[in-house]
């Protein structure tokens, strides 16, 4: 028997009701004559026979809706018949043997049309054989066309169970062509809609906001030029930002970087900062890579803009009992300073002069590891109590460590702490990261000779180095500050 | 809560907002009993019954005037052009009718239409069911031009379609219809429709991209992260109103762009946006705005159409050249 199934009536139609008969079983038809005429959502088609033959079954009558790709109509198994000679000159048409039940959507593939209405195909060479183990898009066949030979591509992997044909058969445009096995939980592709081609689809799930990000507003880069004027200072040699900007907003014309190259400011040889590493002068040096890369470049871009100032002191802390915390009581008293100056709790745009003040205390804790320097925030900290600030810093001194940091929780800091007394050192002058505009580094703890009712008396102290940007803050507002976190540190609890 | 693809949160979307504006309908070819070609409106035909989800004959043309027509008179109709490349035929209603309503009635009658068009190639496909011409209706004043790109975009941005007065072409990137999956609560929250989306933060390069492009961009992007390199991404997402102010606050920090759009070259969005970038940010420039489009050319079958399609080896060397410079 050979069966004749519903081929697709439109573009990506699922299925199509039988309208009327225009044979009936036992008749001999022509290839081409018109067999039914079948309703679909579109319009009323009509099918034609795809051979020549006796047709011995209807797999449907007058009002029943048949699935595309499944059977319509049977053939009379006539033995190679004369009438497919005349039609595929002299090729056997293969056995399209199977039963209605057997095509399963997911296991079979279905000839797919190899051109535009190509009624058939005949099977050139198969370059796999049943049991072989394929990858999707691996050729299957190589088959001849009316038009050209085609290599047909596996629509998926898996192991194959069943070919239909050998080499020189002829196989009928949307006919069974190879059977997969399907394993118990083979991945069954879920339903793509009835649709013109192919659409990919995957399981991978998107972690992502509707809305993206919002990205920190970052002062910029900075120095505003004409793009000649960038290429003449490149080629000179030329560091743009000693260049000293006469158009619009500050920015560099040509004539600005001719006019520094008249007065001798040429080849001072400091590369303008390109993202892409240009290639070290130092031989065997090794551009620098991720986190450390971006220390570099923030540093850098902290000393080409900021105005820093240090203050030095030392808070008192003999009062404090036995066991306490000196991280939190640290953070204690920045969040204290913070209510009392909120000027050193800022944002500053250099390029707009422009400040803002924060309410909220998001906090940068300086974290050294192998990799680089990580600095993630605890937000909103003069809202937590200590139990979860202690908690959040010990996540973060795990996660820097490992790596596993979340990109969300390193920016925002609107004040950064550095406690480096943990290694060594009494003093230092912290940099600052634009656009926040303090940072507040804590020394090694030490004990000192100081005056206590006219007598010397050796108490433990703890150094402290405060950098602020004084384009954004006043000494006023800075020592104000540090005097603030030196009452609360001072405090006994 | 279930994660779905962007065409099943095109779906949501209708579902939700004709459940809560009886005045929403939806009509298109083979949308209501079949649920669509890629089955956007399944399930919404036996939800909402046949007078507010209904098959219309083989006629854009049609379909494009009565949407104009119920617009006009209080409906809030969403009309799907089964592919975009069939949408010509409708053409003339959309850009004299729709588009102008507002302005030939002097603000007494609006528009609140929504024409909804899978578009963009990579479905191996027939080439007129695979081009990219959202340029010709950004063109336009009175349309605006929505494109998601993601499953939540897609619900958010439709909701705000369905609600804006006036007619909103939205372009569904059927290429990326079932790639991914996503949370999306079905909460009624609407998106704005003037905003781009940063996907990516970074300070060395901005790239700029929309639609199914979203896919191999982020691979790029993520491909230079893993290199050391700083990169921003932008889903554009209204072609029209451009959000020209987060492209321009992106270069004025990287001071590099790249633009990648699956559209032809000539007279595009991403000359549009190029365009911008050179009227208002020049100065910020190091170095010249590249765009990686699609070529001059017909959309090709689809043997060649991923050679058509930006790939990330083409948008990775136009990302090169520009960092280096």
């Amino acid at each position: 028997m050979k069966t004749f199934n519903l081929p697709d009536l439109g573009e990506g139609l699922p299925d199509a009701e039988i309208n009327e008969w225009h044979i009936k079983e036992g008749d001999i038809v022509e290839a081409d004559q018109l067999l039914v005429s079948m309703e679909t959502a579109k319009a009323v088609v009509e099918v034609p026979a795809p051979r020549s033959g006796k047709v011995v079954k209807f797999y449907g009558k007058t009002g029943d809706i048949i699935k595309t790709h499944m059977p319509l109509i049977e053939f009379e198994d006539d033995d190679g018949s004369q009438a497919m000679e005349a039609h595929h000159e002299g090729k056997t048409a293969a056995t399209t043997a199977a039963t209605p039940m057997a095509i399963s959507s997911n296991a079979v593939f279905l000839l797919p049309d190899l051109g535009e209405g190509l009624p058939d195909a005949e099977i050139n060479e198969w370059h796999v054989k049943e049991g072989d183990e394929i990858e999707a898009d691996q050729p299957l066949a190589s088959m001849e066309t009316a038009k050209a030979v085609v290599e047909v591509p596996s629509p998926h992997s898996g192991k194959i169970a069943k070919l239909y044909g050998k080499a020189g058969d002829v196989i009928i445009t949307g006919s069974p062509l190879v059977e997969f096995v399907v394993t118990g939980g083979a991945p069954v592709a879920e339903d793509a809609g009835t649709v013109v081609g192919n659409i990919e689809v995957s399981n991978e799930v998107l972690r992502e906001s509707a809305t993206g990000i919002k990205p920190m507003k970052v002062s910029g880069n900075k120095i505003k030029a004409v793009p000649a004027a960038r290429i003449l200072a490149k080629k000179s040699g030329i560091d743009l930002s000693t260049v000293t900007g006469s158009g619009p907003h500050g920015s560099i014309s040509v004539d600005d970087v001719k006019k520094h190259l008249g007065q001798g400011g040429a080849a001072v040889n400091i590369p303008v900062a390109s993202p892409v590493a240009t290639r070290p002068s130092i031989p065997g040096a090794e551009p620098l890579r991720g986190v450390r890369r971006t220390m570099a470049i923030m540093m850098s871009q902290s000393h080409r803009e900021v105005v820093p100032v240090t203050i030095l002191d030392d808070a008192d802390i003999y009062a404090w009992p036995k066991g306490t915390d000196i991280t939190l009581r640290i953070i204690r008293a920045v969040v204290f300073a913070c209510k009392e100056e909120p000027a050193l709790n800022a944002w500053y745009d250099g390029a707009a002069n422009a400040r803002k003040l924060f309410d909220e205390v998001n906090l940068g804790l300086a974290v050294d590891s192998k990799e680089g320097l990580f600095v993630p925030v605890i937000n909103d900290v003069a809202n937590l109590d200590a139990k979860e600030i202690r908690a959040t810093v010990n996540r973060f001194k795990t996660q820097v460590q490992d790596r596993t940091i979340p990109q969300e929780e390193l920016r925002g800091n609107t004040i950064t702490l550095s406690n480096f007394g943990v290694f060594a050192g009494r003093y230092a002058n912290p940099i600052i990261v634009p656009p926040s505009v303090a940072i507040l580094g804590c020394g090694r703890l030490r004990e000192e000779v100081v005056p206590e009712k006219g007598k010397p008396a050796i108490h433990r102290v703890m150094p402290l180095s405060i950098t602020f940007d004084h384009r954004a803050a006043t000494g006023g507002e800075a020592t104000r500050f540090l005097a603030a976190v030196i009452t609360d540190l001072q405090k006994e609890n | 809560m279930p994660e779905i693809t962007l065409v099943e949160a095109v779906t949501q979307a209708l579902a939700y907002e004709m459940g809560a504006d009886n005045n929403v309908v939806v009509f298109g070819e083979d949308i209501a009993l079949n649920g669509g070609v890629f089955r956007a409106t399944d399930g919404l035909h036996a939800k909402f019954g046949d007078d507010r989800v209904f098959d219309t004959p083989l006629a854009e043309n049609l379909i494009a005037g009565i949407t104009v027509g119920m617009a006009a008179q209080g409906l809030k109709p969403v009309a799907e052009f089964q592919f975009m490349g069939f949408i010509y035929p409708g053409f003339n209603q959309i850009v004299c009718h729709a588009a102008r309503m507002r302005n030939r009635t002097r603000g007494r009658l609006s528009c609140p239409a929504v024409f909804r068009a899978p578009y963009g190639g990579g479905i191996r496909a027939p080439e007129h069911h695979s081009e990219s011409t959202e340029a010709l209706f950004a063109h336009i004043p009175g349309l605006r031009v929505v494109i998601p790109s993601s499953p939540a975009r897609a619900y958010g941005l439709l909701l705000a379609a369905i609600r804006d007065p006036d007619p909103v072409m939205f372009l569904e990137p059927k290429r990326i219809y079932r790639h991914v999956k996503q949370d999306v609560p079905d909460n009624g929250e609407a998106l704005p429709l003037d905003t781009a989306f940063v996907l990516r933060e970074g300070n060395d390069i901005t790239l700029v991209t929309w639609g199914a492009m979203i896919k191999e961009t982020l691979a790029v992007a993520d491909q230079l992260t893993n290199e050391g390199l700083s990169v921003e991404v932008i889903d554009v997402a209204t072609v029209k109103p451009l959000d020209m102010d987060t492209i321009l606050q992106s270069i004025a920090k990287t001071g590099r762009c790249v633009i990648i759009q699956e559209a032809v070259k000539t007279c595009s969005v991403g000359s549009e946006i190029a365009a911008n970038i050179a009227e208002k940010g020049l100065f910020d420039l190091h170095a010249p705005v590249k765009r990686v489009t699609g070529f001059d050319t017909t959309m090709p079958y689809f043997k060649l159409e991923y050679d058509y399609i930006p790939s990330e080896a083409r948008i990775k060397q136009a990302v090169m050249e520009t960092l280096e410079y």
